[in-house]
Parts: structure tokens; sequence; C-alpha cells
């Protein structure tokens, strides 16, 4: 016996599945909605799985000391989370910033839940400027900005703010 | 055939020790009522940020939860974080 669910179908008389002879590997679901979460490979906290969401975000670059305002050409933000872990890709570029101090990016879409701050990998280029070493990025606890550094030697320093960039990121980071 | 677009924000979270208001904005694309279409796009509020140009239910939320109290804790995780970070 096959089942076969889509998004406005509904299953009448039938309360259990093993009973009614319907394997697993028997059921195609398509577009099924759950209102809670599932449990995966167990049924602890650790298995649960309660959230999916996809969207968009606006970012921004700040100046450490002086926030000020950029000129954008691109600003562009997206976003999947999935449970407590939340993957932003980030593409802006700028022609001009009235800010100073260190580069900041603000206004991820979740507030930062890891308990402390976090490492991530990042992808840069900036136009106007050249780093010889790694250049990554952290996110504070409880916050929304990432910090950007490069590494010198075995010295990590905050990238100054540039006049104008173009800059790629992909972090990844845990939320509540 | 009615083509229809709302944006509102659908989602509006309190989340962590310092109550940042995270919240969903949603626009959705119907027609004749049946929706064909659903996008998020999500901001947060920190204490101290300038919630303003906020819908009315989001201001009335950070109003509620950012208290004097709250901002004040929060600045002084900020300021004793970044003392930390500077001391590693």
């Amino acid at each position: 016996m096959a089942l076969v669910l889509n998004g406005s179908g509904t299953i009448t008389g039938v309360t259990d599945l093993a009973t009614a002879g319907v394997a697993l590997e028997d059921a195609a679901l398509t577009d099924p909605v759950v209102t809670g979460g599932i449990y995966l490979g167990g049924t602890g906290a650790a298995n649960y799985l309660d959230d999916y969401e996809e969207g968009t975000f606006t970012p921004t670059v700040e100046g450490s000391t002086t926030a000020g305002s950029a000129s954008y050409s691109s600003q562009n933000g997206v976003y999947t989370k999935i449970g407590n872990l939340v993957t932003v890709n980030i593409f802006m570029s700028y022609g001009s910033h009235t800010g100073s101090g260190n580069m900041l990016v603000r206004n991820l879409p979740f507030a930062n839940a890891s308990g402390k701050q976090v490492d991530g990998c990042m992808v840069t280029w900036n136009t106007g400027t050249t780093y010889s070493g790694t250049v990554f990025s952290d996110m504070n606890n409880a916050s929304t900005q990432l910090n950007i550094y490069y590494t010198a030697g075995s010295t990590a320093t905050q990238v100054a703010l540039p006049s104008g960039a173009a800059v790629a990121i992909h972090f990844s980071y845990r939320v509540s | 055939m009615a083509l229809e677009k709302t944006v509102a924000a659908d989602k509006i979270e309190i989340v962590g020790q310092f109550k940042a208001v995270q919240v969903r904005t949603a626009t959705v694309i119907t027609e004749d009522g049946v929706e064909l279409s659903r996008s998020f796009h999500r901001h947060v509020i920190q204490p101290g940020d300038d919630y303003s140009n906020e819908e009315a239910e989001v201001q009335a939320v950070c109003a509620a939860v950012h208290t004097d109290e709250v901002k004040a804790a929060y600045a002084a995780f900020l300021e004793a974080q970044s003392a930390e970070l500077a001391g590693e």
C-alpha cells in the first residue's frame, strides 16, 4: 500500500500507519505541513528540529568610531535558518563612506546566542585595500554585528574601514 | 483576477538575556485571496537602537522590553566584552 500526501491532502480512516500496512519507504510526502517539530535519529532535545526558514536581510557597513553611512551599489543579504543554526551570505559594494574606525558589518538577521564570540569563515575582496594574510570575521555574543580581521604573522588585526569596498561574506552562527 | 501585495511584520520575537527584538517582515502576494508567494525579510532591534521608524506594534514591543535597565545592562555587557577582546 502506498501513501501519498500532498499539501492539501488529508488522511482519513487511518490511525496507525503500521497497522494499515504502510511502510515508510512506500510513503511519498509532497509539501506536508508540520506545525510542530520533528525528531530525527532519536527522541532527545538534541534530535528535535523545530524550524526552517529562508529569507533576506539588509546588511550595512559601519565604522567602529563613527558609524557613518555608505553609498551602496549592492547591499544584499540572504539567510537560511535550520534549527538553531543560521547561515548568512552577504554581498555589499560601496563607493564611499562617511564613517571612521574599524570595519563592522551590522544588521544580521538574528542575534547571536552562541554564548561567546564565534569565529567564522569569510571570503572578501576590497577595492583599494589588500591584505597579505587571511581575512576573517567574528561575531560578539548577543550581537548582530561582524568584526572583520586580517592576519599578519601570528597577529589578528581589525580591518580599518575602507573608503570604498566590495565584500562577500559567508558566515554561520547559533541563535536561540 | 485581483492581485494583492501585503507587507507586514508577521513575527516579533524577544530573545536572549538582553531582549533583542527580532522582526520578520512577510511580503505576501495573493490572487483573488489565494496566496501565490510569501517571502521573508528580517532585522533585529537591540536595546538602545532607534525604533522610531518601526511599525506601531514593533514600537510597542520595544518600548515594553527595552527598559532603561535593560539598555544599561546591554551597554555594560558590550563594554565588558570589548574590554575582554582587547585583552586577548
